[in-house]
């Protein structure tokens, strides 16, 4: 607690303590749990759980939920609520692995369909967030049950499974650099992206404006209804690529895998905007989804019951985010004391 | 009835009676009441006498204290110590206001306090408590049948189910203000009128007045807060002037004329005293240079038909009461709003029908918002994020901008605005209201337009930044920019326009230059005596 204090009052306005600022709970707290919770698991399980092998289960299988929780970050930073991520996912999957066993597709063509799927999938939840102005939440709620009712269409509700999809394409996901696989890559290479776009360019800017306050935006000059369906087609397009990617982690196609991965994916981008001065950003994401994937990891190696695990991710995301709310009440309170001084 | 009413004004006529007089006479009778702020003495030992069953309008310029005054009415300041006040002859706790409700106060605020999704049946029920049935439960029909009484006896005939966002806006004020005098009793109490007709355009403001005049008949005494003067002298038998704090004049309005009180709200007296040195001297330049933007025949929600031109190097204010098109205006020539908007606006020898935001943008047309919270700042950005925003595509290449490009800009506009430059990477929200607004001008400055438009450009900006403001249009007029500032201050439009027109009901009813920019002629055109000066 006494670090929430120090970082609550020094991120007040007191310059030159530079490094309690960056350093301070408010900033980085994901990491101090994290060391926290690594140090719990390796006294606890001394032998299976502080060993590389670990790390790397942790990151291989938390890449793709790691790219879904990105995916959303972007329309997020634009207040856009993209709920129908997890379908777009199951849909991509299912489509995916239905071009390669059914329809005979080479790999690449069936892969670049899919991810012009996602686009379609993007604008589609664009039309009808933006165009028709339906509230994201329930507009994409609406096409995300579209979208459930398309993959079961494709896939007759059945797994779609093929040799087809052990094979090269298989390997996509499976395939290994040093232990690392090509998810977690790309889940890298999509935050620097999303990093990159949201602290170095303009566009990036412009959809915190509009996130912050939308009319504000618009006496600016800035076209919010054109970013915040590019938005809705970023999210489209990167769960689709995760789609893709999970299809060949797992070998199938299967309909009902997507849409868990939406309540997650939101959790770690809310418990990610905490981090890093408070605003949806991916590096904080990220740090969210490997919180929660060493978390559960660690609780299998330590042998806990499967009902552990959920409530282990409900458990973080209270805590983080009332850890962050008192900071800033603490923050908030000190700096009335202070001008009160004056 | 009339008797009763002889004998109250004839109180009135002497307000500084003493503390021992019987308050019995009065409907509402004030004492002595102060309000201090911390460094402002808002109210200054305030007395009021309200006769009942009269109409009694309370005067006065923005920041002369009649808000305050009815907000320490109303329970929301308590007064200072020392303030006595009485409602029909009982002792009224100020600053209670449960108080006040049982003793017969009531308040209409300007916002009416409705909820429009709703019909005026459950907007009264919500007020005064649903009619219920023997059965648990709510009998709908019986509490349809009581709104409908309650405004027809008022001559309203309202749809008591039909949703008030679909009503008439006096339609909406009816039901305000039927449900705040339905509890009194005949004969009793006190109903106060925030500012009812701001919002209503002059010709729906009679049926208003009708009802008015109506619940004066009943005997309860009417308190109204108003702007417009012409209205004031249609409906109310008395009034009293405020300013800076302390009652300037009380009195039945048969006593005075229009050009009297405005005199008195304007303080007419001190103004023709200052010496002519007192005046900025750029009041005296003469503007020569080109039109940047010529409209013609604008019509608005408010406006009917202004015609307007703005040149290189003039700071033109505009003045007008709320919904005299002063606060449209701005955000009609920026570009702000086009919705049922027509015109023609000449720009560079181009005439274009409307001036969607983009287009007023890339010619050079800037906005600065009236509402700064909701549509100047980006409250989770820092200071230096919202000056940059406009200004980002210059700093960028590929869309892709430097941070340190970004912050010297920032920092730089802070500066030319005498803002510190320093706080630039603090929250804006936790900036001063004149900080922010320094930031908001910065960042409106540093894409060098070539009409800068403010829509109440000093609103919650202390005195001190306000200067500093005022300088800045100047100095930046002096470079060619030129400038429109609306504001419903007019201390604002003395101390930085080289003109000021003046709007009312939708047109220009003034346009002053030069020595005429004083405030008995700008308050007076806005207020309507001109009619009576021409």
């Amino acid at each position: 607690m006494s670090t929430i204090e120090i970082a609550g009052t020094a991120s007040i306005a007191r310059r030159g303590v530079a490094w309690r600022k960056h350093l301070g709970f408010g900033n980085v707290g994901i990491v101090y749990v994290l060391v926290v919770l690594i140090a719990i698991f390796s006294l606890w399980a001394p032998d299976t759980f502080p060993t590389w092998q670990t790390a790397k289960t942790v990151l291989n299988q938390n890449a793709i939920a790691g790219l879904i929780a990105l995916s959303l970050v972007v329309p997020l930073s634009a207040r856009v609520f993209d709920l129908s991520v997890g379908s777009a996912l199951g849909l991509s999957n299912v489509l995916v692995a239905w071009l390669l066993v059914h329809k005979g597709f080479a790999i690449v063509p069936a892969i670049g369909l899919t991810v012009l799927a996602g686009l379609a999938i993007g604008a589609l939840n664009g039309v009808v967030v933006v165009g028709a102005r339906i509230d994201s939440f329930i507009g994409t709620l609406a096409t995300g049950s579209l979208m459930v009712a398309a993959t079961s269409l494709v896939s007759d509700d059945q797994a779609i499974i093929g040799n087809r999809l052990n094979g090269t394409f298989g390997k996509i996901a499976t395939d290994s650099v040093g232990g690392i696989q090509l998810p977690v890559i790309l889940m890298v290479v999509v935050a620097v992206v999303v990093w990159f776009t949201q602290k170095h360019t303009v566009a990036g800017r412009r959809m915190y404006a509009i996130g912050f306050n939308e009319r504000g935006a618009e006496l600016t000059g800035i076209r919010t209804h054109r970013l915040r369906f590019i938005s809705l087609v970023v999210s489209g397009v990167v769960a689709a690529i995760a789609g893709v990617l999970l299809a060949s982690q797992v070998s199938s196609g299967s309909p009902g895998i997507g849409p868990p991965y939406l309540l997650n994916a939101f959790a770690a981008a809310f418990l990610g905007a905490t981090q890093f001065g408070g605003r949806f950003n991916a590096w904080g994401t990220v740090l969210a989804v490997i919180l929660v994937g060493t978390g559960t990891t660690g609780l299998v190696l330590v042998g806990a019951h499967p009902w552990a695990q959920s409530m282990f991710s409900g458990v973080v995301l209270l805590v983080a985010l009332a850890a962050t709310n008192l900071e800033r009440t603490l923050a908030a309170r000190t700096w009335i004391q202070a001008r009160r001084r004056r | 009835m009339h008797a009763l009413l002889k004998t109250a004004s004839g109180a009135h006529a002497a307000p500084d009676a003493s503390r021992g007089v019987d308050p019995g006479s009065s409907a509402l009778r004030l004492r002595g009441v102060s309000k201090t702020f911390p460094g402002v003495r808002a109210l200054r030992a305030i007395d009021l006498d309200v006769a009942p069953g009269s109409v009694h309008a309370l005067l006065g310029h923005n920041g002369c204290g009649k808000s305050t005054l009815v907000k320490t009415l109303a329970g929301i300041h308590s007064p200072d110590p020392g303030a006595d006040a009485w409602i029909g002859g009982k002792k009224l706790h100020l600053g209670d206001l449960e108080d006040a409700e049982r003793k017969g106060l009531r308040f209409v605020h300007q916002d009416l306090g409705i909820v429009p999704e709703l019909g005026a049946a459950d907007n009264i029920g919500l007020a005064l408590g649903y009619r219920r049935r023997r059965i648990p439960g709510i009998d709908w029909r019986a509490q349809g049948e009581v709104a409908r009484e309650l405004l027809a006896e008022f001559g309203f005939a309202i749809d008591p189910w039909r949703p008030l966002a679909e009503a008439s806006p006096p339609e909406r004020a009816a039901v305000a203000i039927v449900r705040a005098v339905a509890g009194s009793r005949r004969g009793h109490g006190v109903v106060v009128l925030d500012e009812p007709t701001a919002a209503l355009p002059a010709h729906e403001v009679d049926q208003l007045f009708s009802m008015i005049r109506r619940i004066s008949a009943t005997g309860t005494a009417v308190l109204l807060v108003s702007h417009r003067l012409d209205e004031v002298l249609s409906i109310a038998d008395h009034a009293t002037v405020m300013r800076a704090g302390e009652v300037v004049w009380s009195g039945a309005l048969t006593q005075t004329t229009i050009g009297r009180l405005v005199d008195l709200i304007a303080d007419a007296g001190e103004q023709a005293g200052r010496p002519e040195t007192d005046r900025p001297e750029h009041q005296r330049a003469r503007v020569s240079a080109g039109v940047v933007l010529d409209a013609r025949d604008v019509v608005g929600r408010h406006l009917r038909g202004v015609s307007l031109s703005l040149h290189a190097g003039e700071v033109v204010g505009v003045a007008g009461l709320l919904g005299s098109g002063r606060e449209e205006l701005p955000y009609v020539l920026a570009g702000g709003t086009t919705l049922g908007v027509s015109g023609a606006f000449t720009i560079d020898g181009v005439t274009h029908r409307a001036l969607p935001i983009a287009k007023a943008r890339a010619l050079g047309l800037a906005l600065v918002p009236a509402d700064r919270a909701g549509e100047g700042i980006f409250g989770d950005f820092t200071a230096r994020e919202n000056v940059t925003l406009p200004g980002l595509p210059a700093l960028s290449r590929r869309g892709v901008f430097g941070p340190r490009a970004e912050r010297s800009f920032g920092r730089r506009w802070l500066e030319a605005v005498r803002a510190d430059p320093r706080s630039d990477e603090r929250p804006i929200t936790t900036l001063s209201g004149g900080n922010q607004q320094k930031a908001v001008l910065a960042r409106w400055l540093s894409v060098q337009p070539r009409l800068l438009v403010l829509a109440e450009p000093t609103a919650g900006v202390d005195i001190g930044a306000r200067g500093a403001i005022y300088d800045e249009l100047r100095r930046r007029a002096g470079d060619g920019l030129a400038v429109l500032m609306a504001s419903s201050d007019v201390e604002d439009l003395l101390a930085a326009c080289d003109r000021v027109i003046v709007l009312r009901d939708g047109v220009v009813v003034a346009e002053l230059a030069g020595r005429e920019i004083n405030k008995p002629a700008i308050v007076g055109a806005m207020e309507g005596a001109h009619r009576e000066h021409d």
